[in-house]
């Protein structure tokens, strides 16, 4: 592809979305997501804008107009922040479930038309209801998943209390991201951040019914094809200029791509910023964002957590606390002894690398098509996530000198 | 001449931060997110935006000298595919030399030269020369994206700032602004 021909990928082709899908197959949902995205991306871009709160409350109205057959009332429709990717509003309602009255606050969880992310709700969904009791997750009443009743595929889930970080601290503005918690609120978290990955990785998947995700083959490298293949697609169908160092790890992941020893739940973005925890009792109170959620290896999720970006440097200046609440040896110890599971160190290289550039194809190409498009409601946020291009990128050239 | 568009920046800046942030709703903290991430990043441009030329001669500079070491890696056995990149080496050497190039020409040859770039390093199949084209590759970008890392140092995400070389080190600086 010559430079010029950038500018199609605003509005590509049949020809274009057929090649993605023939060179680069990814799991069925995926597909469908990505097919979407670009077919959307054609046919929608000029009329659109933000859904105001007005519209949103509507929708809301009607949504539960059609799905209760009992009485019901909303209130206090607002947005909500958090997240770098969804639409979020938050709403009280009286309603009835079984026949009891129930009172709850709900978040409203939605797609905007084009994320620097696509993903599913539906899947979300499956996600939470399979870990619910298991872990802190919050309960999930509906899902939209076609967006019938909203203007994009929406789920609702019960509202949870917390914070993702102590109030007071001002790190982590950013989507959570490089949050201090310090030593008080390592002692107090850390333990429960290993113990609840530790029980995602080793739920037994036949369990959870999912019918958005299938499980990638053991003993068999399909699990980090289907990955390398996703992020390949979306970079070349997002990004604006080439980045040289892209086509090596390309290259690199492609020709060293590791054997899966057993297939997990991978949460897709297990870090401090997406759980909630209750100052009082320094009880986390629910796991967020699953929206990354698939089943493959589990190194994949370890790589992701123990990522720099989301790290917290050590006050005795060796490295970094993971997610800013446990040392290295630590976590791995720990994560070892509560899951039964081992780590591959080679694995370990291979996922760390595909994160980067995972986060380099999000910051560097769906940020920046995003932000073209106009089709977001974060576009300020989109545009400072670029610096997080520039750590990621500075990372897996690091990697890559050890390895070419 | 004064420094009107960073000094209107700075207001803006400070317009945003003292009246506008206070006004908004405790009940719609997106719109607050939001407007922080505004002011945060006019900020940033305020920092950059006069070194904006800067930067575009010297990514153009790094990835013609980089195309020119991969000419050199490819060597006799592929003689004309090496002759095509160094052409992009000379293309961007007559650039570089020319007085008051256009900021969008400096552009649009560094791009094509990366898009080259990149094409080169899918479409080489012998993989001993693959093998000295990718370490090329990443060797040198060493130093771009250190580079990289140091221009968006003012969105104050940076997780280990005293690793971050100052600007200065990759493009000249006024004092002040460095």
């Amino acid at each position: 592809m010559s430079v010029l021909d950038y500018k199609i990928l605003d509005a590509p082709p049949r020809s274009f979305i057929d090649e993605m899908r023939r060179k680069y197959p990814t799991e069925r949902e995926t597909d469908e997501l990505l097919v979407r995205k670009l077919e959307r991306r054609v046919s929608q871009t000029k009329d659109y804008h933000v859904p105001r709160m007005s519209e949103m409350a509507v929708c809301i109205q009607n949504f539960f107009e059609a799905n209760l057959t009992t009485p019901f009332k909303v209130s206090h429709p607002r947005w909500l922040s958090g997240g770098a990717s969804k639409l979020q509003v938050l709403f009280e309602i009286d309603w009835e479930q079984d026949g009891k009255p129930r009172h709850d606050q709900m978040v409203l969880r939605m797609d905007p038309a084009e994320s620097h992310n696509a993903t599913s709700r539906l899947r979300e969904a499956e996600l939470l209801r399979a870990f619910r009791g298991i872990i802190p997750v919050p309960e999930v009443f509906f899902v939209d998943a076609e967006g019938k009743w909203f203007p994009e595929p929406t789920l609702i889930y019960a509202f949870a209390e917390g914070v993702t970080k102590p109030r007071a601290t001002s790190s982590g503005a950013v989507s959570g991201l490089g949050i201090h918690f310090g030593p008080q609120w390592r002692a107090k978290l850390g333990p429960q951040f290993v113990e609840h990955l530790a029980k995602i990785h080793s739920y037994p998947i036949a369990n959870g019914r999912f019918t958005t995700m299938e499980a990638p083959s053991v003993g068999t490298t399909e699990a980090a094809q289907l990955q390398l293949n996703r992020a390949r697609r979306v970079w070349e169908e997002d990004r604006a200029e080439d980045f040289p160092l892209m086509e090596v790890a390309t290259n690199w992941l492609g020709r060293n791509l590791p054997v899966m020893d057993s297939v997990s739940v991978i949460h897709g973005d297990y870090r401090s910023g997406n759980f909630l925890f209750d100052e009082a009792s320094g009880q986390i109170t629910t796991w967020l964002d699953w929206e990354r959620g698939h089943l493959g290896d589990r190194h994949r999720d370890l790589a992701w957590i123990t990522q720099a970006m989301f790290g917290d440097p050590r006050e005795d200046g060796r490295g970094f606390y993971i997610c800013g609440l446990l040392g290295e040896d630590e976590f791995y110890e720990k994560y070892q002894r509560l899951s039964g599971l081992t780590i591959d160190p080679v694995r370990l290289k291979w996922y760390s690398v595909l994160n980067c550039y995972q986060a380099l194809v999000s910051t560097l190409g769906s940020c920046y098509r995003v932000v073209r498009m106009g089709k977001n409601h974060q576009d300020a946020l989109m545009v400072v996530l670029k610096a997080e291009a520039a750590m990621a990128s500075v990372r897996m050239q690091e990697m890559l000198s050890e390895v070419i | 001449m004064a420094d009107v568009t960073t000094n209107a920046l700075r207001g803006l800046v400070k317009t945003l931060s003292d009246v506008v942030v206070p006004a908004i709703p405790a009940d719609d903290p997106l719109a607050l997110q939001e407007l922080k991430m505004v002011v945060r990043y006019l900020g940033f441009a305020r920092e950059r935006v006069d070194h904006l030329y800067a930067r575009a001669r010297y990514e153009l500079t790094f990835y013609s000298d980089l195309i020119a070491q991969l000419a050199d890696a490819l060597g006799n056995p592929q003689a004309e595919q090496a002759k095509g990149l160094t052409e992009y080496r000379n293309r961007a050497a007559a650039l570089l030399a020319q007085p008051g190039a256009a900021i969008d020409d400096l552009r649009n040859l560094n791009l094509e030269i990366t898009s080259r770039i990149s094409t080169l390093l899918e479409e080489v199949s012998d993989m001993t020369i693959l093998a000295k084209l990718e370490r090329a590759v990443v060797l040198a970008s060493a130093e771009i994206t250190a580079f990289d890392r140091s221009w968006y140092a003012p969105l104050k995400l940076e997780r280990f700032p005293d690793q971050v070389r100052p600007l200065s080190a990759f493009i000249p600086m006024p004092k002040a602004a460095s």
